[in-house]
């Protein structure tokens, strides 16, 4: 876990040049608006445009479930004009100082107040689902709220509209993208927990697999991977979706003792990176999008 | 390429035009101290993730490693994925051990000591929190005697059973290399549940606030012994079934059969509701916490240690009394068992995640790395610096 920088509200909308200001809560007086995670940090920032300043607590590369902040920041967001979170009980290390925030009298925006909640199950607990920006229709919920939360607080957002757009173009490219990935290869076999929304909005399963860690792949046998084979021959997908330490320890070792051939890669989830595809929400989501249909689209 | 589909089209947000690149948009970026771009770290502004340790990091996957603990005292922890042994400080000569997935806890007759293996998981539902830092020999406090640890998210109990004690530790200090005590119980079973305590004591089971103070929730228990904690509750062995003290602060008894042979100990695969315990010379008892059920699975041979994988297919893994490794499939009753692996005079220690089991061979300084899922298959046997008779897996 990397320790937080304060400054962490850069954000660049895909090939769209930014005029970035540098600003201080004492030399600006324009209204303040605090953001919990860096994927709504990018895209308050597009919709606020000149409007406000924006603060976004949790920085690039972050868990948005247990970064912290530090007692500054956390006293400058009870000084917000207006505090935007996610909610569904994702921002877990940072959910006391929101609502000490609230407490103070700072309205709070919930982006989950907004939207169609799914909710997670497993054998023995369920909840919301809070991770509701992999899909970029329920986004639009969340800015179209956005946008009047922000005006009872007393901020002018000047983008709202073409972020809305941007959304719009967003969701059009996904669906063409998917509907090239023929029906049968609709599945994604993902020990990734966030793209639940993603695959109601444009119809993919999900299939959760038991995916071997370390100690198994140090001498596995084939009894160890029959669930994720299992997984894998019943989803017919030439690509699966994890996080790993060791990806190519795990193709190599499903092709030499079940005989299922296929790729591994990973996704971008719940933070913005610092540089690269992902370091905005519309170039994190199309990375994804590109991810997907390619890993999905090889020959088997 | 696209191809037409039936199915629910995104049609909702087709409505707007595109807005083409190139177009400027104005935003701030805003600092508390007006400098531009990414500043360094600020030394007043240090973020602290919850589970934060000073040197620990978060990982991708469980960060399991075995430590142990030699008669004369030589400690060492073996990381499971790199394969690399490390030697800790050595503690007292261990004549009783315990262990709560993170925290190994040896015992003399005189005092505790506790050793943080540096590495546990944090289960949140929908996910997990794997983290690892530097494993250490924390501290040691007076009196000794067999020794039970059980850990929640923020405290730590210490039981000693047969002194009827207990202690409650500050889990995050512990976890900082200090001993915090927070309250002092007259129990001899001690579980920590939530923000409350669960209490097996001579007047019957007691839920206890996190200070120690009854909240009046009790339930009639003769001869606590035995407890541990699963997802659907806190669960304390009785002399005629079991207590479980569920989330809501329900309590309920899960009787055995008239004249049953109680379990006086459970283990199982960290938070799982279904955990086993030896019935005397029989085989094991597998205890539901969720349904409230008990169920006795008889074995060829006496066991002298059994944990519970409460898997799908239900894999119970023991060591009987011949030092062979016995893998049970609940599901479908099949019985793997090993040829004699380990010394049956020594006491076998034996702990499990959800893929591997690890046996201690306590006559051959190693541990046997058991492949449950695949028949009883010895995966690895892993030398260890010294002959291990206290033992922890960590990183549960």
């Amino acid at each position: 876990m990397r320790r937080t920088r304060i400054v962490t509200a850069l954000a660049l909308a895909a090939g769209i040049v930014a005029a970035t200001a540098g600003c201080s809560s004492a030399g600006s007086d324009r209204p303040l608006v605090a953001v919990t995670t860096n994927i709504l940090g990018d895209v308050v920032s597009e919709v606020v445009g000149e409007g406000a300043d924006v603060m976004v607590l949790m920085p690039p590369g972050a868990d948005p479930h247990s970064f912290e902040v530090s007692a500054q920041e956390a006293a400058r967001l009870r000084a917000a004009d207006l505090v935007v979170e996610n909610g569904l009980g994702l921002e877990e290390g940072v959910a006391r100082h929101v609502e000490a925030a609230a407490s103070d009298g700072v309205p709070v925006f919930t982006a989950g107040d907004h939207v169609d909640a799914l909710e997670w199950t497993t054998e023995d607990d369920s909840g919301p689902d809070p991770h509701l920006w992999t899909d970029p229709a329920r986004m639009v919920d969340v800015v179209e709220a956005l946008d009047g939360a922000l005006r009872d607080a007393g901020v002018e957002p000047d983008g709202t509209d073409a972020y809305l757009d941007e959304l719009g173009t967003l969701d059009t490219e996904m669906s063409d993208a998917f509907d090239a990935v023929p029906d049968d290869r609709r599945a994604l076999v993902t020990n990734h927990h966030v793209f639940g929304y993603l695959a109601d909005r444009y119809d993919f399963r999900v299939v959760g697999a038991v995916i071997p860690s370390g100690t198994t792949l140090a001498s596995p046998s084939a009894a160890d991977l029959r669930d994720l084979a299992g997984a894998i021959d019943e989803a017919g997908v030439p690509t699966i979706f994890a996080d790993l330490s060791q990806p190519a320890r795990l193709a190599e070792v499903l092709a030499d003792e079940v005989d299922v051939h296929v790729e591994i890669r990973s996704l971008a989830t719940e933070s913005l990176t610092e540089d690269g595809p992902a370091s905005t929400y519309l170039g994190m989501m199309r990375s994804n999008t590109t991810a997907i249909v390619d890993g999905l689209s090889i020959s088997n | 390429m696209n191809e037409p589909t039936t199915r629910r089209a995104p049609a909702r947000l087709l409505t707007t035009t595109a807005i083409a690149a190139g177009l400027a948009i104005g935003l701030t970026a805003c600092s508390t101290s007006g400098s531009t771009g990414p500043a360094a770290d600020d030394p007043t502004g240090t973020a602290k993730p919850h589970g934060y340790v000073e040197g620990a990091s978060e990982a991708q996957e469980p960060q399991v490693r075995l430590l142990a603990v030699s008669a004369t005292g030589e400690t060492a922890v073996h990381d499971l994925l790199g394969g690399e042994t490390t030697d800790l400080d050595r503690v007292d000569a261990p004549e009783h051990s315990a262990t709560d997935g993170r925290f190994l806890v040896t015992s003399t007759d005189e005092r505790t000591t506790i050793v943080d293996g540096g590495a546990w998981t944090v289960d949140h539902g929908d996910h997990t929190h794997y983290y690892a830092a530097e494993p250490r020999v924390v501290d040691t406090i007076e009196g000794g005697g067999p020794v039970e640890v059980h850990s929640s998210e923020t405290m730590t109990t210490i039981t000693w059973p047969e002194r009827g004690e207990a202690v409650v530790l500050d889990r995050a200090a512990l976890g900082q290399g200090s001993v915090e005590e927070t309250a002092r119980v007259d129990a001899t079973v001690l579980l920590p549940f939530g923000e409350q305590l669960v209490a097996g004591t001579a007047d019957g089971v007691r839920v206890l606030d996190g200070e120690g103070t009854p909240t009046g929730t009790e339930q009639a228990c003769a001869d606590p012994a035995g407890g541990i904690v699963t997802r659907a509750g806190a669960v304390v062995g009785c002399a005629d079934g079991a207590v479980v003290v569920d989330e809501a602060g329900e309590t309920s008894t899960v009787a055995l059969p008239a004249g049953a042979e109680r379990p006086t100990a459970f283990s199982a695969r960290a938070g799982r509701p279904t955990v086993a315990g030896i019935a005397g010379d029989r085989g094991f008892w597998l205890l539901d916490s969720r349904e409230g059920d008990w169920r006795l699975v008889e074995t060829d041979r006496p066991l002298r240690a059994v944990t519970a994988v409460d898997d799908e297919d239900e894999h119970v893994v023991a060591v009987d009394d011949r030092g062979r490794v016995v893998v049970v499939t609940a599901s479908t009753g099949a019985v793997a068992t090993t040829d004699p692996l380990v010394d049956p005079d020594e006491q076998p220690l034996l702990q499990l995640d959800a893929q591997r089991g690890y046996v201690t061979d306590a006559s051959g300084a190693r541990v046997h790395e058991v492949d449950f899922a695949d028949g009883a298959r010895i995966a690895r046997s892993i030398d260890l610096p010294a002959a291990p008779v206290a033992f922890a897996e960590v990183g549960l």
